[in-house]
């Protein structure tokens, strides 16, 4: 009898099946060129949308200035760091500026998040600029980048 | 005393793996449309009831996490148990999602996707005209009224086609901004009832995942295509026979003093 017992808890313990309550390492499905095309496509709109938004004009007190940065005649590396680099500018200086105008810009909205999310699997370590740097409005900052994010994309696409 | 409780132990794992429901990650299946909407459904064989169970779901924003639960319940349409959410955030690729299947406060089963890993795009609506020249003219609506272009731009629908009630059928796709489809009259069997349905698939995600297949759309060809060029001859040469009369019946008539 016992050993019957003892047959049947090694059948029922060998046969049965563990509840799964750990969180599944996630793997990549969808190749990584798809994404990136997504990405910089969405980034295109949200710009579009961003620039057509924007006034024109602003008071003073309003007037945002930019770093100059480099957004044209770049390589796919170097398109990278200025992404990570601009990210960081319009981090720092606009997202959480108070001004309704700005919420295109803020980091938990579409401009923000398809930058970051591109950012997040292209650079590694994102290499500042000088502070001392010439400015530029807000507005062509944006315009810059449009033109850039769209050369990055055809390149993609 | 041993033997006893070794005895209700095998008893008990014996009965739960015949009754009780363990889920694997094959019985909860996830999608999100890529504009407003996550459904989730549950299905397995041993599941009796959908009460008691329930999903959470965290959207993971900027490293901010967005929380989301929904409790599921049996489909109308189908023996599955559904569940589904509105997210407050538009969805963006490469976001992480985790779905946590829970009973009661039991967790079994936890899930991490990317957005785009589990896109399904929304059932198209299909129209079909037939025009003057006995061809069908498809026209649909992707049913995205918020997506944004790129998204609405890199959707594709696949057009099936045959003759009602037989298994041969002709496929086409074609990208979602073309908007339209022509199928020509002279390439079907005259006097023949068609079916056509229809799916959508993204590039987001290299188009694995297809939408729920369309409502069917059914059209008819003509007797002949002599019979359906007939009828516009014969109206071409009332017209010309008589153009004035013609003018006359379509001009508004003066009003009486």
């Amino acid at each position: 009898m016992m050993k019957t017992i003892l047959l049947l808890a090694v059948a029922v313990f060998v046969s049965s099946t563990p509840v799964t309550t750990s969180v599944k390492p996630h793997t990549d499905k969808t190749p990584a060129r798809h994404t990136d095309k997504a990405l910089l496509g969405e980034l295109v709109d949200e710009l579009i949308v961003a620039i057509k938004d924007f006034p024109k004009v602003l008071p003073k007190e309003k007037l945002i200035f930019l770093k100059d940065l480099q957004m044209n005649g770049l390589d796919h590396k170097e398109r990278e760091v200025l992404f990570c680099q601009v990210e960081q500018e319009l981090k720092t200086k606009v997202s959480g500026l108070s001004d309704a105008i700005f919420d295109h810009f803020r980091t938990d909205k579409k401009l923000m998040r398809n930058l970051n999310m591109y950012n997040k699997y292209h650079v590694k370590t994102c290499k500042l600029t000088d502070e001392k740097q010439d400015k530029i409005p807000l507005h062509d900052f944006l315009k810059n980048l449009l033109a850039s994010v769209r050369n990055a994309y055809s390149q993609v696409n | 005393m041993f033997r006893t409780v070794l005895l209700s132990q095998i008893l008990l794992t014996l009965f739960c793996q015949a009754f009780c429901f363990e889920p694997t990650e094959e019985d909860l299946k996830c999608f999100n449309d890529y504009e407003k909407e996550i459904k989730c459904s549950l299905s397995t064989d041993r599941l009796k009831s959908c009460s008691g169970y329930k999903l959470n779901v965290t959207q993971n924003v900027s490293n901010i996490l967005k929380n989301y639960t929904c409790i599921f319940n049996r489909s109308h349409h189908s023996d599955k148990c559904e569940c589904g959410i509105k997210v407050f955030q538009e969805f963006v690729s490469k976001e992480n999602f985790t779905t946590t299947l829970l009973e009661g406060s039991n967790v079994l089963l936890s899930k991490t996707s990317k957005t785009e890993d589990f896109i399904k795009p929304k059932t198209p609506v299909l129209s079909v005209q037939k025009t003057e020249n006995g061809n069908f003219y498809v026209t649909w609506d992707d049913q995205y009224k918020l997506g944004g272009s790129h998204f609405l731009e890199d959707l594709k629908i696949n057009l099936t086609f045959g003759i009602k009630g037989e298994l041969e059928k002709i496929s086409k796709t074609v990208p979602n901004t073309v908007g339209s489809f022509e199928i020509v009259g002279k390439n079907l069997q005259p006097n023949t009832n068609y079916v056509l349905t229809a799916t959508m698939s993204t590039g987001y995600n290299d188009h694995s995942i297809s939408s729920d297949q369309s409502t069917p759309a059914e059209f008819t060809t003509c007797k002949s295509i002599y019979i359906c060029l007939k009828v516009i001859i014969v109206t071409v040469l009332i017209v010309l026979d008589n153009p004035y009369k013609f003018i006359h019946v379509l001009q508004p008539h003066p009003q009486m003093k």
